[in-house]
């Protein structure tokens, strides 16, 4: 909504520049974003009536003319042809500045002075040219022949008009008009509030002219309809079309400039419609019949009403209700008598029927939020007024569905209450009646106190509401700050989360950076990832934000693929988040993944098995007792032989391998990335409770097993060989070298462990481990069909 | 005879004291040891001949023999002693390092920023005594909007475009649903925050994004105020702002609050931007940092608390806090990762 400056003081003469009545008003909750200037800077500029135009003797192009100010008469020199005498332009005067920051000087053209410039819109900076007859576009501005002659024309043309640009709630359709914020003003300022000049009711009846039936007062409660004849269609006087420019709503012609002009000072939508085209004189206001169509102002066929309130004529809908007048009834240059529209629609209605037509204008934007039926009165004698200024002849009488309106619920106050909830110790009586009748509420008695909220507030409801007016209006600055007093209760949080904020410090830690990738994506891009359902948006914004992410690397692959591509090569990242799945409806999963690319800052290469690290470190980190164990796994997106699947005590917890190449291809991706995802909910129910281990007092003995097995023995099932043979004394088995080449048989390899042995009672001596240890190599030997290699 | 041999210990001491002096480093001084003291030494030599002296004669020689190899070991160890320390001033002269050469890299993960905001927080809350609930990212229509006294229809709906999932289930617009949720099942007194992911069916753009965080609170029990409410979220906007930050109450509307305010906080950047408007306010100099209010009966009745309750709600935009924070000018960096802009945190 955007107040242009001059218009609010048609109601109420405000005492401070725009900038400080803006503050004071959103003081006080009127939601002003900012304050914006039109025709900054332009001033001097006259109403002047040229009074003799002569060739100019020295020159083809130019002309001489004796321009009449009033209290001086200017000569001046012009080149333009669209003006003639008598006609009344914009001058310039010698010192005024310009569009751009021109100065006018005094000037000599071909040999004679000229004192000053009619002005064109340009060189005022108006920017509502197209709608200026195609002559005044490039040329002189010509004003309405009424216009006083010397007058300062910057209230007329909005120069240097203060634009207050608000932003308004949706409980506050009032602010959606220049009145209503001139009200919150005058409650403000304690200042009067001077009321729009409205055509006086007449008594009378239209008929003969037209009638109006509406089916559902339910639908629309009130509705009132004036007629107009002797209606001239042509343009705006250029005051009214510079003010409905200022405040954002292009002029058109004078009848619907009219009815857009109280929209933006009333806040009451209006309809006016060429009667002539009315079909039987007679119309319903009802809901659309089936298969019933309208061809809308805005040229687009509607064609699905059902469930849409339609003003309809003998033969159809003339206009949705509350929303959008048709064409078939449209205002044109042969409009001669108009039927004059002033309703009020159900709010809930006209919100769903905009959101199922998809349209939302003016109009429907005020009534949604619900507006008051005397809105309808004064709205309809206001366009009255206005016509009948523009030369309308408007009939006695109008027809009227709601005459009588019920008073709203009153309201009682209790004071302590509101002391208690605002924190408010010395609040007076007195000041809640003052403002409570600054803001037109009706105080009916004071002790107890009871209150009737004016009829223009269809936001208020029970006391918090009226609290509310009370607080704003006495000053949110006024009410003093407090740390709360209550009991202390233990802070506690959520076990998820503190697991969650675990988990990123371990990974962090560990040198992986978090990444936060979005939740949703592109259908088919997850399932290249996923072949189960997806969770599916209804209405997405775009089809590549459909689906509602399933597991987390795609997406973070999405990033770091865009992070290969701005040459960020050597990436380590990790993610915890809310996966997606579809089961009998949407469910949520907690999910963790990391992907690795590139090199480590210490040199080595991310790998299966830096990837694997990680995930053992976190099994310490997260005292997990049983360890995980991997599981050959195939998966498209996975390199065939470097995938696994994890598991815990046979349960499946994620994955993790090398992508794919071929997936990495179709990305653009040209280096190995590996990838991790798992089951948060999982890891929590396994995390154990950490209870530290006695430190051994006793020294450990290493010994090294060397031997050649077939290329295909995993080495784990070495090491589980030696843990489960080994005996109490073996503490750790560490695999210390792989080695496959010349020394080596084809088909096998070399593998290389450290046993650690050690007693918790006693220092081992060395044919206590040395018995062990042959015995253990022994059983290797048999075991695995190994070539044991002594050193 | 024993004169001869006290004078030749008198020179045999000449002699090792300028053996001692010319030795130039530590091996040279243990060879001239060797020499003098060793089991072959010339002192030993002689101590060895001591037999050959008259018995009279034997304590006299035998106390100034000791006195010189006395003498003469403490000579060698001053000399060790000077040796050594002159040594190891070469080594360290030898060691002298580039300061400038830069430090060796560590393994450095760092948190998203969005995840170090939201810790900071959290943190200030639980201070006040705010415990950590948390709710779905999935939720109900009831939940998300007619518990808050948003009903269908509502034209308020519309400051939280949806994303649906079917006609009753929809990604959360804001975490004030987890306010119900507690509610539901817990009396006051009550002092509640919980943070996570929200959605909103907007278009990406430097200020926009489809996906946000967000900080909801809440605060319920007898007489809990307009003014504790005051007390409580300035404490806040000055500990994530800084201690000076004059902190501005301005009334606003929220459908779930009433009284309902927006919390200002003065604009730090102004003084920074020396010409034309401030990009951080736009010449305002008031920058908005979150939304909050007394919560509404409304909501007090869904949950069927007594009329004597009275509480406070707030909410507060992380990428929000984090952008003026951090001063970065679009919200997009948040999600597109880019790891240079991570790295930085
Ligand atoms: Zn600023």
């Amino acid at each position: 909504m955007r107040v242009p400056f001059s218009w609010l003081n048609d109601f109420i003469k405000i005492p401070d520049s725009p900038e400080v009545a803006a503050e004071k008003l959103r003081q006080v909750g009127v939601p002003v974003t900012h304050v914006e200037y039109l025709s900054a800077g332009i001033t001097q500029v006259f109403s002047g009536r040229i009074e003799t135009l002569t060739p100019h003797p020295n020159a083809d192009r130019l002309r001489v003319a004796l321009v009449d100010l009033g209290k001086e008469k200017l000569q001046i020199v012009t080149g333009a042809s669209n003006v003639a005498a008598s006609d009344i332009i914009p001058v310039a005067r010698v010192g005024a500045t310009l569009a751009g920051g021109k100065i006018i000087q005094e000037t000599k053209l071909r040999g004679l002075p000229s004192l000053g410039m009619m002005c064109s819109a340009d060189e005022l900076a108006l920017d509502f040219k197209e709608y200026l007859p195609p002559t005044q576009r490039e040329g002189v501005l010509i004003l309405d022949s009424d216009t006083p002659i010397g007058i300062d024309l910057a209230p007329m043309l909005g120069l240097r008009e203060a634009i207050l640009v608000l932003e308004p709630f949706a409980n506050r359709p009032d602010y959606l008009s220049i009145y209503g914020v001139a009200r919150e003003a005058a409650a403000i300022y304690h200042l009067p509030l001077k009321n729009p000049d409205l055509y006086a009711a007449t008594p009378g009846t239209l008929d003969g002219k037209i009638q109006v039936t509406v089916e559902s007062s339910q639908e629309s409660p009130r509705y009132i309809a004036r007629y107009a004849s002797q209606v001239k269609v042509n343009a705006s006087p250029l005051w009214m079309a510079v003010r409905l420019n200022a405040a954002g709503i292009r002029p058109i012609n004078n009848v619907v400039d009219v009815t857009n002009y109280v929209l933006l000072e009333l806040g009451q939508p209006l309809h006016a419609f060429d009667c002539s085209r009315i079909q039987g004189k007679r119309i319903v206001v009802r809901q659309a019949k089936p298969n019933e169509k309208m061809v809308g102002l805005d040229e687009k066929t509607y064609d699905s009403l059902q469930n849409i309130l339609v003003i309809a004529d003998e033969t159809g809908p003339v206009a949705l209700g509350g929303i959008m007048g048709g064409k078939r009834t449209e205002i044109s240059e042969t409009t001669t008598e108009v039927l004059l529209e002033a309703a009020n629609f159900n709010a809930g209605l006209v919100r769903r029927s905009s959101l199922k037509l998809g349209i939302r204008t003016e109009s429907s934007r005020r009534f949604e939020k619900g507006l008051d039926p005397i809105g309808a009165d004064w709205g309809s004698r206001r366009a009255s007024f206005l016509l009948q200024q523009f030369g309308c002849q408007i009939a006695d009488g109008a027809i009227d569905t709601q005459p009588a309106i019920p008073k709203p619920q009153e309201i009682g106050l209790n004071l302590q209450k509101m002391k208690k909830l605002l924190g408010v110790a010395d609040l007076e009586l007195s000041q809640v009646v003052n403002i409570l009748k600054g803001l037109g509420f009706e105080v009916r008695t004071e002790d107890p106190l009871f209150v009737g909220p004016p009829l223009f507030r269809c936001d208020i409801h029970e006391d918090v509401d009226v609290i509310e007016e009370v607080a704003r209006h006495y000053g949110y600055s006024h009410i003093p700050a407090t740390l709360p007093a209550g009991m202390l209760l233990p802070a506690t949080v959520d076990a998820e989360e503190t697991f969650e904020e675990t988990l990123r410090t371990f990974l962090s830690s560990v040198g992986l950076l978090e990444m936060l990738s979005y939740s949703l994506g592109d259908p088919p891009y997850f399932e290249k990832f996923y072949s189960r359902p997806l969770v599916l948006i209804q209405n997405p914004l775009t089809e590549d934000r459909k689906a509602l992410r399933p597991l987390l690397y795609p997406e973070m692959l999405m990033n770091l693929r865009r992070n290969l591509h701005l040459k960020n090569t050597h990436l380590h990242f990790f993610e915890i988040g809310k996966t997606f799945e579809k089961l009998a409806g949407p469910q949520e999963k907690r999910s963790l993944a990391v992907l690795l690319t590139g090199d480590f800052p210490w040199g080595t290469s991310s790998n299966f098995y830096t990837l694997k690290g990680v995930l053992e470190r976190l099994w310490q980190a997260l005292h997990i007792e049983t360890p995980f164990t991997l599981h050959e796994e195939t998966k498209d997106q996975f390199h065939p032989f470097r995938c696994a699947s994890i598991r815990h005590k046979g349960h499946g917890l994620g994955i993790l391998g090398e992508l794919h190449p071929n997936l990495l291809r179709s990305l653009d991706i040209d280096q190995r990335v590996m990838a991790l995802e798992l089951s948060v909910d999982q890891l929590q129910s396994l995390a154990g409770r950490f209870k530290m281990k006695p430190i051994p007092l006793y020294p450990e003995s290493r010994r090294d097993i060397s031997m050649i097995v077939e290329e295909r023995v995993p080495a784990g099932e070495i090491i589980e060989f030696i843990r489960s043979h080994g005996g109490t004394l073996v503490e750790g088995i560490k695999i210390f070298d792989v080695y496959q080449g010349p020394q080596v048989p084809a088909n096998k390899k070399s593998l290389a462990f450290a046993i650690t042995y050690r007693s918790l009672e006693k220092t081992l001596t060395d044919e206590e481990v040395t018995q062990v240890h042959e015995r253990i190599q022994k059983e290797l030997a048999s075991a695995f069909d190994a070539t044991l290699r002594i050193a | 005879m024993s004169e001869a041999v006290l004078d030749k210990l008198d020179s045999l001491l000449d002699e090792a004291k300028s053996k001692i002096t010319k030795a130039q480093d530590e091996k040279e001084l243990e060879e001239v040891r060797h020499q003098i003291l060793g089991k072959k030494g010339e002192l030993t030599a002689l101590l060895r001949n001591l037999g050959s002296i008259p018995q009279d004669k034997r304590p006299a020689v035998g106390k100034k023999a000791n006195e010189i190899k006395l003498q003469i070991e403490q000579v060698l160890d001053d000399r060790l002693q000077k040796l050594s320390q002159s040594s190891l001033e070469i080594r360290l002269q030898n060691e002298r390092i580039d300061y400038s050469l830069p430090g060796e890299s560590l393994p450095s993960g760092r948190l998203h920023p969005i995840s170090e905001v939201l810790r900071e927080v959290k943190d200030i809350f639980r201070g006040m005594g705010f415990e950590v609930a948390r709710g779905p990212e999935i939720e109900t229509d009831y939940y998300n909007f007619e518990a808050l006294n948003i009903p269908p229809d509502h034209p308020a709906r519309e400051m939280w475009d949806s994303l649906y999932l079917d006609e009753k289930t929809l990604l959360r617009t804001h975490t004030s649903p987890v306010q119900i949720r507690v509610m539901e099942k817990r009396k006051p007194p009550l002092r509640v925050i919980s943070a996570g992911k929200c959605y909103r069916r907007d278009a990406v753009d430097a200020t926009h994004c489809f996906q946000f965080h967000q900080v909801e609170g809440f605060m319920v029990d007898e007489e809990v105020s307009f003014a504790d409410l005051k007390g409580v979220l300035s404490t806040f906007a000055r500990l994530v702002f800084g201690q000076d930050r004059q902190v501005k109450f301005v009334p606003s509307y929220f459908p779930f609050t009433e009284p309902s305010v927006e919390v200002y906080i003065d604009c730090f950047n102004c003084a920074q931007s020396s010409t034309g408007k401030c990009s951080l306010c736009g010449g305002e100099k008031w920058i908005e940092v979150l939304g909050a209010g007394m919560i509404h009966p409304f909501v007090l009745r869904v949950v069927d608390y007594p009329a004597h309750y009275s509480g406070f709600a707030f909410g507060v935009g992380i990428e929000r806090i984090a952008l003026l924070k951090y001063g970065i000018n679009d919200i997009r960096l948040f999600y597109e990762n880019d790891e240079r802009f991570l790295r930085q945190f």
